[in-house]
C-alpha cells in the first residue's frame, strides 16, 4: 500500500503543477478535475470518507462543471491578456509569494501543534451520545459546531447572490436543448437513482459518512444533468417559493436554535428527547438549500423552469 | 489463499490488463473513432472484470448486487457518451437527423 500512496502523492503533485503550467485553459481545467478525483481517493486512503465524498461531489464534480461552463462563456480571444511592463509577471510573483507563505505557515502549524490528550476531538467523541447522531462528523457539523455551519450556509447564499449580480444576464433558453433524444433519455433513466443516492446520503449522515453537503451536492448534480440535457433551464424570473427554498436551511437552522432558547436556555442547544428528529429536519432543509444554491450557481440564473419540448 | 480470492485476483488482473490496453490504444491510435473503439472495449470489459473480481472478494451478496448495478449504469452512460462523441466527430452535430451530405 506504500507504493499506492507514493504514486498517489506523486500524481497529485504532478497534476497540481499541470494545473498552473498547462498551455491552454481547457487543459488546466481537465487537470484540475482529475486532481479533484485523486484528492478524493487520497481522503479515502487517509480514512476520511466524509471528506472523500465531499471532494468527489463538490471538488471534482460540481466545481469541474462550473469551470467548464465558465470556460465555454469566455470569449475565444482575450483569454491571454498581456499586461504592460510594471504589471507583467506580477501574477506569478504574487502567486509564488502566496504559495511560499502558505507552505511556511503549514510547516509551522505541523511543527507547533502536538496532539493533546484532552483535545477537542476527544471531548466531542466522548459527548457523542448527547449529539443525537451516531456519526461524529455530523455531530460536530450540526450540533457542537452548529453556529459555524449556519454561517457557512450564509456564505453559500452570499456567494450565489454575488455570482448572480456579477454574471451577465443570460437570455431565457440560452442553453439550447440538444437535438438528440439520446441524452435526455439517459438523463431520465439516471434521475431516479441519482435522487435516491442524494437523499440517502443526507439521511445516512446521521450514522455513517454522508450528510447535507455531500447529499446536497449529489442532488445539485442531478439538476445540472437535467439542465445540460435540456430538460431544465435557467429562467430570469424567480418565484417566492424558490427564494424560500434557497433560504430554507438557514431559516430552519436559526428558528430551531431561537425557538428552543426558552427550553434549553442556550442558543442552538437542543433538548434531550428532540435531538435526533431536529438533526434530521435541519439536515434535510440544509441539503435542499445547498442543492438549489449549487444548481443556480451553474445555470447562473435566479430562477429555474421546465423546458417544454 | 482460498479459491475465491485466487479467482478474484485473476479477474482483477485481467480487468487491469484491459484498462492498460485501452489506454495504449487511446494514446497510439491515429483518429477519434479508433480511439473510442479502443476505450470502450477496454473500459466496459475491464470494468466488468474488475467488478466481478471485487464482488467476489467482498463475499457479500448485497455488495455484489450493488457493484453489478454500478457496472450496468457505467456501461449505459459510457455507450451513450461514446455514441454522441463519435457522431459529433463524424458530422459536427449531435442531432438525431441524418448527417448532411
Amino acid at each position: 500500500m506504500m507504493l499506492l500512496d507514493g504514486v498517489l502523492a506523486l500524481l497529485l503533485l504532478l497534476l497540481a503543477g499541470r494545473c498552473v503550467t498547462a498551455a491552454s485553459l481547457l487543459q488546466a481545467i481537465v487537470a484540475f478535475i482529475v486532481l479533484g478525483l485523486l484528492l478524493a481517493l487520497s481522503w479515502v486512503r487517509l480514512q476520511a470518507p466524509d471528506l472523500a465524498l465531499a471532494e468527489a461531489a463538490i471538488g471534482a464534480g460540481l466545481l469541474g462543471v462550473l469551470l467548464l461552463g465558465t470556460w465555454r462563456h469566455l470569449p475565444a480571444s482575450g483569454i491571454h491578456h498581456e499586461f504592460p511592463w510594471p504589471w507583467h509577471g506580477m501574477k506569478q510573483a504574487v502567486s509564488a509569494l502566496g504559495g511560499l507563505a502558505l507552505a511556511v505557515m503549514l510547516a509551522l502549524a505541523l511543527h507547533e501543534t502536538a496532539p493533546e490528550p484532552a483535545a477537542a476531538g476527544e471531548t466531542a467523541l466522548a459527548q457523542l451520545d448527547a449529539a443525537g447522531v451516531k456519526q461524529p462528523v455530523t455531530a460536530v457539523l450540526l450540533n457542537f459546531r452548529a453556529y459555524d455551519t449556519l454561517l457557512e450556509m450564509g456564505v453559500l447564499l452570499m456567494a450565489l447572490i454575488g455570482a448572480l449580480i456579477v454574471r451577465r444576464p443570460l437570455q431565457d433558453g440560452s442553453r439550447i436543448a440538444p437535438a438528440t433524444l439520446l441524452s435526455p433519455s439517459l438523463a431520465r433513466l439516471f434521475l431516479p437513482p441519482i435522487l435516491l443516492i442524494g437523499l440517502y446520503l443526507v439521511w445516512a449522515g446521521a450514522y455513517s459518512p454522508g450528510g447535507a453537503f455531500q447529499g446536497g451536492a449529489v442532488l445539485a448534480g442531478a439538476g445540472v444533468m437535467l439542465a445540460l440535457t435540456g430538460l431544465l433551464r435557467g429562467a430570469s424570473v424567480d418565484g417566492l417559493w424558490l427564494r424560500g427554498l434557497l433560504a430554507l436551511g438557514a431559516i430552519v437552522f436559526t428558528t430551531a436554535g431561537v425557538l428552543l432558547v426558552p427550553v434549553t436556555g442556550h442558543f442552538m442547544a437542543y433538548p434531550d428527547g428532540l435531538v435526533t428528529p431536529l438533526m434530521v429536519l435541519i439536515e434535510f432543509s440544509l441539503a435542499i438549500s445547498i442543492a438549489l444554491s449549487l444548481l443556480l450557481l451553474f445555470t447562473g440564473t435566479p430562477g429555474l423552469a421546465r423546458s417544454r419540448p | 489463499m482460498t479459491l475465491a480470492s485466487i479467482t478474484a485476483s485473476v479477474l482483477i488482473v485481467v480487468g487491469t490488463a484491459f484498462y492498460i490496453a485501452g489506454t495504449v490504444g487511446l494514446l497510439r491510435f491515429p483518429d477519434i473513432h479508433s480511439r473510442l473503439h479502443a476505450l470502450t472495449k477496454a473500459d466496459n470489459t475491464g470494468l466488468g472484470f474488475l467488478a466481478l473480481g471485487v464482488a467476489l472478494l467482498s463475499g457479500s451478496p448485497r455488495l455484489a448486487v450493488l457493484i453489478a448495478l454500478v457496472w450496468l449504469l457505467a456501461l449505459i452512460a459510457a455507450s451513450v457518451a461514446c455514441h454522441l462523441i463519435a457522431r459529433y466527430a463524424l458530422d459536427g452535430t449531435d442531432s438525431d437527423s441524418e448527417p448532411r451530405a
